[in-house]
């Protein structure tokens, strides 16, 4: 199955409660009633396409964009979309994970300092992995949009990029499995999902970097051919 | 707490969609890629991927024996399971790791992958403590050695140095130094002050 803007939008959060993340990263607000895909789309200007694209991207992992999909895109929009992600991220999940690993740090002595460092140097990390992002790569795509030439190259950029999910990976590790048990269980718990959904959402939007930004710009290099 | 992944490739969407249901239905399998033709199969025996489903009648026999070794050059650790619709000859067979029948019922095709599961699991149940020598190298991760300088002090080939890192990092499923580090410390094998 795949969603279609004929849709009333609460069916697709009904098969995919993640995709409320798009709605602030668009900036559409909450309070929808019963309006279709393309009705609420209209209401803050977001092209429905790339909504759409988006929502079937995020929610069905064997949904691969077509040529029509990938040329339609509004660019301007994509990147307002991971730019808001990129903040959302930073900005409000690991602030407030980072809450609770300090709550958690402070309880235990010995390799409190540590832990605390060890995440500290993961947020500034992840700070410096979309920075990349921000500063070379979506200025490229814009340039290539309006038909200006840009010194940047997709190939360069996306060598200088790593991984970010395998220290959030240890986190959980280290959180669950390896601190002693008496240290804050319930805090513990809860953090634990928390970065669970966040590293969730993260993988997702490695997939939309792969399958629909990389694609496009791509094309945008190969003179929209 | 890892998922087992699995590939698909074949050719019908009803086959690969039933397979993928069946197999969702089970929480401990995941399928992470699907590939509809043959000639689309890179990065079908990665290492992330632990079980793979292939329609043989999508190669020739010849071709399906090699492919198959393929794939197992590539990543040792693969189980290959066949679907078949029709009668697949002996010789053919022998290649697979399990067969698949298109009749069989859900909770027969969920057991034979968990035969496979159960192998993985029991496999490092065996191993969960490191040995003294992992401790060793652990320690000198944590202290910010390189592998080189890791194998010149403990008088071991670079090659034994990184098996013995990798084994440290199945076992843990901690792969950042930083994340090692803490680990070494939670388990008293070094003190704070003698992290660089």
């Amino acid at each position: 199955m795949r969603f279609t803007e004929k849709q009333k939008l609460e069916e697709l959060l009904a098969i995919n409660p993640q995709l409320i993340l798009m709605l602030p990263r668009f900036d559409m607000k909450l309070g929808f009633g019963e309006k279709r895909v393309d009705e609420v789309c209209r209401l803050s200007n977001v092209p429905i396409s790339l909504f759409l694209l988006l929502c079937n991207v995020y929610t069905y992992d064997d949904y691969e964009p077509s040529e029509e999909d990938i040329k339609s895109i509004n660019g301007k929009w994509l990147v307002k979309y991971l730019i808001a992600s990129h903040d959302f991220y930073l900005n409000h999940r690991l602030k407030h994970i980072e809450k609770h690993v300090e709550k958690i740090a402070n309880s235990a002595e010995k390799v409190g300092n540590v832990l605390m460092s060890f995440f500290k140097k993961y947020e500034d990390e992840v700070a410096k992995h979309f920075m990349t992002e921000e500063s070379s790569l979506f200025p490229h795509l814009l340039k290539l949009e309006e038909g200006e030439s840009s010194k940047y190259k997709l190939q360069d950029i996306l060598e200088m990029h790593d991984n970010i999910e395998d220290q959030l990976s240890d986190l959980t590790n280290i959180i669950i499995k390896y601190l002693p048990p008496e240290i804050m269980p319930n805090e513990r718990i809860g953090v634990w999902f928390d970065i669970i959904q966040l590293s969730k959402d993260l993988i997702k939007h490695a997939v939309v970097e792969e399958k629909i930004l990389i694609p496009y710009v791509n094309w945008l290099e190969g003179g929209k051919k | 707490m890892s998922k087992t992944n699995i590939a698909i490739l074949e050719s019908s969407s009803i086959i690969v969609e039933g397979l993928q249901k069946i197999i969702e239905n089970s929480p401990e399998f995941k399928v992470t890629k699907v590939f509809r033709s043959y000639s689309f199969t890179h990065g079908i025996a990665l290492p992330s991927v632990q079980i793979l489903i292939v329609n043989p009648r999508l190669f020739g026999e010849f071709n399906l024996a090699k492919q198959v070794q393929d794939w197992k050059n590539e990543n040792e650790s693969l189980h290959i399971f066949a679907i078949v619709s029709s009668y697949l000859s002996a010789k053919s067979t022998a290649l697979f790791d399990g067969v698949i029948e298109l009749e069989e019922d859900p909770s027969s095709i969920l057991s034979k992958l968990r035969n496979y599961s159960e192998i993985k699991s029991n496999s490092s149940a065996e191993s969960c403590d490191l040995s003294q020598r992992e401790k060793e190298v652990l320690v000198l991760v944590a202290k910010g050695f390189t592998n080189k300088e890791i194998a010149d002090q403990l008088n071991i080939s670079i090659h034994t140095a990184i098996a013995h890192r990798k084994n440290i990092t199945s076992k843990t499923n901690i792969k950042s130094i930083s994340g090692l580090t803490i680990y070494a410390l939670l388990n008293n094998l070094i003190s704070q002050d003698e992290i660089r």
